[in-house]
């Protein structure tokens, strides 16, 4: 019996090694490709080890393109969708969980209705309507249509529930306002659903290429995915150099890669909910 | 009763007020557009004509017999199809392997969720790269087994697989995750209940695990369908929808009639279409995940 | 706040007086605009959609411009790719529905019925018939076949190209091939000599660029047409019209030709050609300075035109500068100003040698520099000798949309080895559908 479940134990590690090194493999091979001669790359017999450091390569691809500019952007606007984001969300589910408002039933249905519709399906929509305000190429178009979600709402919902209503009650009664009581007794209780929040969709908008693809089109809007994806392009003025389309490919992740180590029991913890927004 | 009723004044302003802002955003951003994108695709219209044409119905007509609008649908599901198939079980295994309790589990989680918080565009790339038939990686290994390998991402036969391949790297770790946080939840009571019922392992597997898991793959299946559905980033920066349409999904379908092609009547009508779909598709996740997220 | 609103009542004060303007009185501008003209230069903004190194030429031209002309600042902006359907297209569109549109734009030559037949672009006619420089007859014979839309020129060539046959010199002369292939017959039998090696260092006779551009030269020379005289009906798929794909399909399956698959197949085209991989490629001879650059001395290269089969017709290619309707009449004598010293022949040279696109005016021949420069870079030579074969391409609003059609066909052919008529007629089918618009 022993030796059968040493056995079993033996072949799970077998499985998941296996499994995770092919998962590893194309990251590393983004390394090594970033840090390769191109004639290492175009050479058609294989080498698994790089046998020459182009450390360089990192400074030719970041000086490129303005990716500084393009980190900025990334960042800047990113950060702003979920400050406001956070905002409009914690709003929101405080009513929901904490004030017995007439028609809040109506209301959280309709939030939820607004989770089925995905952005790809109305995105032309709310192109025309960005245009007719001049916000297509700005900063504004990037962050505008987001700052409103129902995911957060629901999200924070459920964070706040585990907030005894003893707690909120016993404060009204002191007189506290509504607003003193969401930030001083609920926001520092649900700590953990906000940084979930913040951290899911920071990664979810700093990844996406969909809409900023759409609503920009000049590089001092430029967002990263949308850089990545025009690097390789004779526009992006970089022909078909892999070695340093890799390299920007590593810096671009470093910041979800961060996010990943540090807060990876918050991501963890939204995934179930976070399915939502694929 | 004047005290009752300014209270029920006080929460109805207060509520209403504290839910004006989200509700406003999602207004003016998701429903008004929804709304909008129905009215789109009843006219013939390329953006910048003055007068719009309207053609009723015709859009819809147009699509429903177009051949690349039935491709981008069927490319659609066979991904979808081809997601569930491999994802789905593949996730399970490791998640059961994860919950043995082996030495080292978290290094092998973190490192089969890292894909998945990586933006797809990056991936995409790595993975053309891979996938390129004279220097990349995967035929070159292939090669050692004196296997000629396909052209990857330039052959109708392959390239949809291709993509396939890329999008399980990517999602693998998240369904190993949503699994695992299921077996964890049903571990430790039942099992023990069914081993003083005499069990075995495999016995527990089937008859007491895996029913107590059913919510999470039931939830698996919807999000891997509405993932699928969503696809798009991968398949701009790897193969553009090519070759002849053999990678266009519904999305990318959407995309290049409206913004390549400024056919907005046609790409509105699909954009409906993959609206109800994915409609109907969250109606029974956010049914079902409200279940099980509380449950959690 | 209340400025804003004054800025918007003089938008539309000036927009209003454009409108009267623009009928006829575009020489004369209103005494307001002239006065203004007196102080500050005129402002004229200018999108375009060329990227690294032809941006930075464009700048350093616009700077020129700018430093010779005191009473205008040209402003130019690059608004990404100028392709068909491109980002600078899309933010066009954008503009012109938010009212903000730029004054001049570049526009890729087969987009202008689009924009043209919304009446979103100034009618040039008058301007050219009156200009000194910029006269229709002032242009190299076949440029212009792309600037006009139902007889009104609407646009001046800007940044023009034409695909031609890049061949190596060096391939050639070990084949023992004393010249580049005039037809495509000879195509055939000079794949089949140029092909050697096997495996990874295999060298193909022949690379055809799977593009519609290029396929537009193939319908047209093997004697086709694209679509009919109403525009109507697709006619793509006739027997003449898919001659020369079948051929290049004929010498892909034999093993003699390689194409360029995935989202960069034009970079990889011109770039197998670079790194000697292929004897002979399709490319547009605005990638000449690119070969050039790439090849540098290891081997001998030229351009021949493209084959000629039962005729010889190439599509005009790269972008053409308009005037948006709705421009105030002051920036639209600013900006006819900037295109009349653009495509001056000074000007057209110092453009064309700088970025490998062809000078557009007869009277750059004439003159002794550009004649020696010709000389010396014997590719251009063959590009000017191919221009008045241009064929102007269906003026459809439609095109765009028949053109993906095709480039997907083209994919099946190439790409996928799908047999040429069915894949073509499937496409026919397609375009029909959009055309008739149901």
């Amino acid at each position: 019996m022993a030796a059968k479940r040493r056995l079993a134990r033996i072949a799970a590690h077998a499985i998941l090694i296996v499994v995770s090194l092919g998962v590893l493999t194309p990251v590393y091979w983004m390394a090594v490709s970033a840090i390769s001669p191109m004639s290492a790359i175009f050479s058609s017999t294989l080498h698994l080890f790089p046998t020459v450091f182009h450390w360089d390569n990192f400074v030719r691809a970041w000086r490129s393109q303005p990716f500084g500019l393009y980190f900025f952007n990334s960042l800047f606007t990113n950060l702003a969708i979920v400050f406001i984001q956070l905002i409009t969300s914690c709003l929101a589910a405080y009513a929901f969980v904490f004030i017995p408002f007439p028609g809040r039933h109506a209301f959280f249905f309709i939030i939820l209705m607004a989770m089925m519709v995905p952005m790809q399906a109305t995105f032309i929509p709310i192109y025309l309507m960005l245009s007719q305000v001049h916000f297509i190429n700005t900063y504004q178009g990037l962050i505008v249509p987001f700052v409103g979600s129902a995911f957060g709402i629901f999200l924070l919902r459920q964070g706040f529930m585990s907030i005894p209503k003893e707690v909120i009650a016993a404060a009204r009664i002191d007189g506290a306002s509504e607003f003193h009581i969401l930030r001083s007794i609920v926001l520092p209780n649900a700590k953990p659903a906000l940084i979930t929040l913040a951290l899911l969709n920071f990664v979810w908008h700093y990844n996406s290429l969909f809409w900023p693809l759409i609503a920009t089109n000049s590089t001092n809007v430029r967002v990263l995915p949308v850089a990545l994806s025009y690097f390789l392009s004779q526009e992006g003025g970089n022909n078909l150099q892999w070695n340093l389309m890799m390299a920007a490919d590593l810096f671009t992740i470093i910041p979800v890669v961060l996010i990943f180590i540090f807060g990876q029991r918050f991501i963890v913890r939204g995934i179930a909910s976070s399915a939502v927004k694929g | 009763m004047i005290i009752k009723n300014r209270l029920l004044l006080h929460n109805a302003l207060a509520g209403w007020l504290f839910i004006l802002p989200g509700l406003a955003a999602l207004t003016l951003f998701v429903f008004i557009p929804a709304g909008y994108v129905v009215f789109l695709s009843l006219l013939r219209w390329n953006l910048i004509d003055v007068n719009a044409q309207f053609v009723g119905l015709g859009n819809y007509s147009h699509l429903f017999a177009s051949q690349s609008f039935q491709q981008a649908l069927s490319n659609t599901l066979i991904l979808g199809v081809g997601q569930i198939v491999i994802l789905l079980p593949l996730g399970l295994l490791l998640a059961v392997l994860l919950d043995m309790g082996l030495r080292g589990t978290r290094i092998y989680r973190t490192v089969m969720f890292g894909p998945y918080v990586l933006p797809l565009v990056a991936s995409g790339l790595v993975w053309t790269l891979l996938y390129n038939p004279g220097f990349g990686l995967i035929n070159q290994v292939l090669g050692w087994a004196h296997i000629s390998g396909p052209d990857w991402l330039g052959s109708s036969g392959f390239a949809l697989l291709a993509v396939l391949i890329m999008t399980v790297w990517q999602y693998l770790g998240y369904y190993m995750l949503i699994f695992l946080g299921g077996l964890q939840n049903v571990s430790a009571v039942l099992k023990e209940a069914a081993a003083i019922d005499g069990a075995n392992d495999r016995q527990t597997f089937w008859h007491v695990t895996l029913p107590a898991l059913s919510p999470s793959l039931f939830f698996a299946l919807i999000i891997c369908t509405i993932q699928a559905f969503q696809t798009f980033d991968q398949v701009y920066v790897m193969t553009g929808g090519g070759p002849d349409g053999a990678t266009t999904t519904l999305v990318y379908y959407i995309f290049d009639e409206g913004f390549q092609m400024y056919n907005i009547g046609t790409a509105s009508a699909a954009s409906m279409v993959l609206l109800v779909l994915l409609a109907l598709l969250t109606w029974l996740q956010v049914r079902l995940g409200r279940r099980w997220v509380v449950e959690e | 706040m209340v400025a804003k609103r004054l800025t918007k009542f003089s938008a539309t004060v000036l927009a209003l007086t454009a409108l009267l303007a623009v009928d006829g009185a575009v020489q004369l501008p209103s005494a307001a605009a002239m006065k203004k003209s007196s102080k500050a230069p005129v402002q004229v903004s200018f999108w375009y959609g060329l990227g690294g190194q032809l941006g930075n030429d464009v700048q350093s031209m616009v700077a020129r411009f700018n430093a010779t002309h005191p009473g205008i600042h040209v402003t130019a902006t690059y608004q990404g790719s100028y392709s068909g359907g491109g980002p600078e297209q899309q933010k066009l569109l954008a503009a012109i529905r938010a009212g903000d549109a730029p004054d001049v734009a570049q526009m890729e030559v087969h987009s202008m019925p689009v924009f043209a037949a919304a009446g979103r672009l100034l009618p040039l006619t008058h301007l050219m018939a009156a200009s000194k420089s910029d006269k229709p007859g002032d242009f190299l014979t076949g440029m212009l076949v792309s600037t006009q839309y139902k007889g009104v020129y609407y646009g001046v060539p800007f940044n023009r190209s034409v695909p031609v046959l890049f061949y190596n010199k060096s391939m050639f002369a070990k084949a023992h091939i004393a010249s580049p292939p005039a037809t495509w017959a000879q195509v055939m039998v000079d794949a089949k000599k140029l092909t050697h090696g096997s495996g990874h260092s295999k060298v193909y006779g022949f690379e055809p660029l799977v593009d519609w551009w290029p396929w537009e030269a193939s319908v047209w020379s093997g004697g086709g047409h694209i679509l009919s005289k109403n525009l109507s009906q697709a006619q793509f798929a006739t027997p003449a019209a898919t001659r020369i794909i079948s051929m290049e399909q004929t010498l892909l399956k034999q093993g003699y030709a390689v194409v360029q698959t995935g989202p960069q197949y034009w970079t990889e085209t011109t770039q197998a050609f670079i790194h000697g991989q292929v004897a002979m490629d399709i490319d547009s001879i605005g990638d000449s300075g690119e070969v050039a650059k790439g090849v540098g001395k290891s081997f001998q290269w030229g351009t021949a035109m493209f084959p000629a089969d039962v005729m010889r017709a190439v599509p005009p290619g790269g972008g053409d500068a308009v005037i948006l309707a709705g421009t105030p009449a002051a920036q639209q004598k600013a900006a006819w100003t900037f295109i009349q010293w653009w495509t001056a022949a000074p000007q057209t040279i110092h453009w064309s040698e700088m970025t490998g696109y062809v000078p557009v005016q007869k009277s750059v021949l004439n003159i002794p520099s550009y004649k020696a420069y010709l000389h010396a870079h014997p590719q251009f030579a063959t590009a000017l000798a191919e221009l008045k074969f241009q064929h102007a391409a269906p003026p459809s609003p439609q095109y765009l949309s028949v053109l993906q059609y095709v480039q997907n066909a083209l994919q099946g052919v190439f790409d996928l080895r799908q047999p040429v008529a069915s894949t073509m007629q499937n496409a026919a089918k397609q375009a029909d559908s959009q055309l008739s618009g149901n």
